[in-house]
């Protein structure tokens, strides 16, 4: 109980800018040079932090376009965040802190048929590496559009979809 | 494994340290302050 105390008030800091309301803005103070302890997206109108995976993400389907120097200013900075949130807080940010986790904690308390999903424990070891190299790294580093700049193959199937989307709305 | 841990710290300020100096705090701004395309009105 007390971790999802926690994790609530973890999300709410995540997401304290509470001022778009009033001006129907993102938050672009200082704190977001800062990446935040867990998955939240940073686009977000109400997101205090910066994701670091979002912003890896970023930094890999730009690669091809940036100048070297704010390539390897970035790519420091971010590898200095991961370091730090691993080294200070390590797989406390996933049970406590995180806001995706929250969200997938209070999803999995909906009553529903569920289907446990067995593998054999050797792959199940790596399977969270596998889906690392594979959404996080390889979708943002290979798949790209016409002018080189990396492109979400869900951001593809949105944007094929969009036209479908305002006809809906 | 533990014999690691000081030099990634070591490496840890360094990031930082280099990351700041060439200006990727300011690549980390500039992405997290764009808001996501159906926001941007890009979706029209």
């Amino acid at each position: 109980m007390k971790r999802k105390w926690f994790q609530l008030v973890s999300t709410f800091i995540h997401n304290g800018y509470v001022g778009f309301l009033a001006n129907s803005n993102i938050y672009t103070g200082f704190l977001k040079n800062l990446c935040g302890p867990g998955l939240n997206c940073h686009s977000c109108p109400a997101s205090l932090f910066t994701c670091p995976l979002g912003i890896l993400q970023n930094f890999l389907i730009s690669i091809r376009i940036l100048s070297w120097q704010v390539l390897i200013g970035s790519f420091f900075y971010i590898l200095g965040f991961f370091l730090f949130f691993g080294l200070f807080l390590g797989r406390f940010i996933c049970g406590w802190l995180c806001p995706f986790g929250f969200l997938q904690d209070l999803i999995y308390k909906i009553p529903f048929f569920k289907k446990q999903i067995k593998f054999p424990l050797h792959i199940e070891n790596y399977l969270k590496f596998i889906f690392l190299i594979f959404f996080v790294i390889l979708l943002p580093l290979f798949i790209t559009n016409e002018i080189g700049y990396g492109i979400f193959m869900v951001l593809q199937i949105y944007m094929s979809c969009r036209n479908y989307r305002s006809w809906i709305f | 494994m533990k014999k690691i841990i000081p030099f990634l710290w070591i490496l840890m300020f360094i990031s930082f340290f280099l990351g700041v100096m060439l200006g990727g705090n300011n690549f980390v701004k500039e992405r997290a302050v764009t808001l996501c395309l159906s926001c941007m009105g890009l979706e029209e």
